[in-house]
């Protein structure tokens, strides 16, 4: 059952330069999808809409069925999606545990654990981290809040590639466990494929990617 | 996570930051309540000085003038004091009157070997702590009392007077009054007893020539009360409407209202100023309030310069750190907290700071207080202090510099009633200043403020 649907959404920048040209998906819980596409595509903008951060230009954007805008943006970030960002968006006068109590519905000390933080990890200030680290905190923050619908920007955007590999699959490990609908922007191949559904955005119009295709392009 | 709790959490992690608002604010609201404290002290002063100093108008018959149909009496003094604003009055009379059993201190007439040397000049007065000389500080009471209008064969004599003759207050002076001079010559008068109420001193230098008669020296004044100057004129014949022959002085509640005061009693029906002149005089008043009025001035200036440039700081450095904190409240927002929520925050970090640098500006403030202020009182008190009066006929200086000293000078400090209005108004300055610099975040949508960040 679709837990997220994009109806003909439409996007348009201040300039009037139309980067969404009635996009249209369907997201199911536990499943991991990934959206590719050249930079400057709209892909961010796109997560950002589902996310209820923007508003679009036109289109609707349902969460179980129900209208984001009906919702409230508001209550939406809040209850039904949590974001994970490629510069991790941690607050930085906070530890990784208050980092996560900012979202935690469950225990962040025990979510901190399962992204693999130790105790005195969890107490550091998150500058203290490295890049892998400040991450495992921002999936753990997401995992936490107990939305349904986790939108990850490039979450592996600045981190080398054998981090990049354990995030992404901690990332799927973890959506898989807690039955989460995972949307991850990516231009990794590694995480291309380890996801279930590929998405490309072209031209303002987004199209089902299938895997023969996916290994071609990539 | 509440709003609360992040504000704490921002101020005990942020300390750098936290500590230069809580100096901001510290140094901003100790100025602020230092210039409260100025400017109530000496708002302070200058209502107690309204009303000590005084203005004062006298009426008098005007002896120039030909014919002499109304004299300064009961009655006309009666009708003045009808006028709105009059506190008190002190009615005077003058007689120059021989006093053959005591030593006047010698004058022209001593020199030339005259025998008006022994002439005084006897001043009635049925309050002489209102007489002009009292008032202006050219005399002032050593010791004793003054007279008062219930008294009865009551005398103030000067020190100088007391210590030639050997007398002291409580001493009965038997006085063998022989009408002698500008009194009706051709009477001799009973034996009168006074006693000493009290002694004065002439504070003032006297402007003595040889040519200064012994009953224009201060020293030799004898101020008597309305009682013994009413016997005086019985025993002379003199008209009884004649006593107080040197007019009254009318003392206002509030100076600044004299000129109105004046306006009104010369308005009066059944006074007949062709023979009666009115002479207004505030002019202690005015000069006293001087540096009172500077240094209003200057703390009023000072506290809205103050109120106003910790306005710009305060917005200016909570703009730039409202800047530094786009990229949190984009974060949060994120998350689905509310902007409200994020004002909050902001609000609740810059009030707790600013209510604990308030507390303790209150304690720094009341100790520094009392410091600004003497220092603050002696400059003004300095300006002033040079200055020289000229009233009537005497020359006199007002002692600006006891402005400056501690029993004359109303204490510095800082009511509960004016520490909570500054309180309140650093307060409404923090909500404006954090208002004024949450705008920007305000205006966007999350994504934009995510933008923003990156």
């Amino acid at each position: 059952m679709a837990i997220m649907q994009v109806k003909e959404v439409t996007y348009c920048y201040t300039s009037g330069k139309p980067v969404l040209k009635g996009v249209n998906m369907t997201l199911e819980a536990g499943k991991v999808y990934v959206i590719l596409g050249p930079s400057g595509c709209g892909k961010t903008t796109l997560l950002s809409l589902m996310g209820g951060l923007d508003i679009p230009s036109g289109g609707q954007i349902l969460f179980n069925n129900q209208d984001i805008a009906q919702i409230g943006l508001g209550v939406h970030r809040r209850k039904d999606v949590a974001f994970i960002f490629q510069n991790y968006n941690l607050i930085d006068y906070m530890t990784p545990k208050e980092n996560v109590e900012l979202t935690a519905v469950s225990d962040p000390v025990s979510m901190l654990r399962q992204v693999g933080l130790t105790d005195n990890e969890m107490k550091r200030s998150v500058l203290k981290l490295s890049g892998g680290q400040q991450q495992r905190v921002a999936i753990a923050r997401a995992l936490a809040s107990e939305a349904p619908v986790i939108l990850a920007d490039e979450p592996t955007g600045n981190l080398d590639e054998q981090t990049s590999a354990e995030i992404t699959r901690l990332l799927k490990e973890k959506a898989r466990n807690f039955h989460k609908c995972v949307v991850i922007v990516s231009h990794s191949k590694e995480v291309a494929n380890q996801s279930d559904q590929v998405f490309r955005l072209c031209d303002g119009k987004i199209s089902v990617f299938n895997q023969e295709q996916h290994s071609e392009e990539v | 996570m509440r709003a609360w709790r992040r504000a704490l959490l921002y101020l005990t992690r942020k300390t750098g930051k936290s500590l230069l608002l809580f100096l901001t604010f510290l140094a901003v609201m100790t100025l602020v309540l230092l210039d409260i404290a100025v400017n109530r002290s000496s708002e302070e002063a200058a209502a107690r000085l309204q009303e000590e100093m005084g203005g004062y108008f006298k009426i008098a018959v005007d002896y120039e003038k030909m014919s002499i149909r109304q004299q300064v009496d009961q009655s006309l003094i009666d009708k003045v004091m009808q006028a709105d604003g009059i506190g008190t009055y002190n009615a005077m009379g003058t007689y120059y009157l021989t006093l053959p059993r005591l030593s006047l201190i010698p004058a022209r007439f001593a020199m030339e070997g005259d025998s008006k040397a022994r002439q005084a000049r006897f001043l009635v007065n049925t309050d002489s702590s209102l007489h002009e000389s009292f008032v202006l500080d050219i005399l002032t009471l050593e010791e004793g009392r003054h007279i008062k209008p219930s008294d009865q064969g009551k005398a103030l004599l000067s020190k100088e007077l007391a210590m030639t003759n050997d007398i002291r207050t409580g001493d009965t002076v038997s006085v063998d009054v022989t009408g002698e001079g500008i009194g009706d010559s051709s009477h001799a008068l009973d034996d009168i007893t006074l006693e000493v109420a009290g002694i004065f001193d002439v504070m003032q230098k006297e402007n003595k020539s040889e040519r200064t008669p012994e009953c224009d020296l201060p020293a030799n004044f004898i101020f008597i009360d309305d009682s013994t100057g009413k016997k005086i004129a019985d025993t002379l014949q003199v008209r009884s409407d004649t006593v107080f022959n040197s007019g009254a002085t009318f003392f206002v509640k509030d100076p600044e209202e004299l000129e109105n005061i004046t306006e009104q009693v010369r308005g009066m029906k059944g006074i007949d100023w062709n023979c009666l002149k009115l002479t207004s005089n505030n002019t202690a008043y005015q000069k006293s309030m001087e540096p009172l009025e500077r240094l209003t001035a200057m703390t009023s200036l000072a506290v809205w310069l103050i109120i106003a440039v910790s306005i710009v700081l305060l917005a200016l450095l909570l703009t730039l750190w409202e800047r530094d904190r786009i990229h949190e409240a984009g974060i949060l927002m994120s998350f689905g907290v509310s902007k409200k929520n994020i004002f909050l925050q902001h609000l609740l970090e810059c009030t707790i700071v600013f209510l604990a640098a308030f507390c303790l500006s209150v304690v720094i403030a009341l100790p520094l207080a009392d410091k600004a202020g003497e220092m603050l009182y002696e400059n003004a008190a300095s300006g002033a202090g040079e200055e020289e009066k000229e009233a009537g006929g005497y020359t006199y200086d007002l002692d600006y510099a006891k402005l400056a000293e501690a029993e004359d000078r109303p204490d510095m400090r800082i009511g509960p009633a004016e520490a909570a209005v500054s309180g309140l108004a650093g307060l409404s300055v923090v909500i404006v200043s954090v208002g004024a610099s949450f705008v920007v975040t305000a205006r966007c949508r999350p994504r934009e403020l995510l933008t923003i960040m990156e």
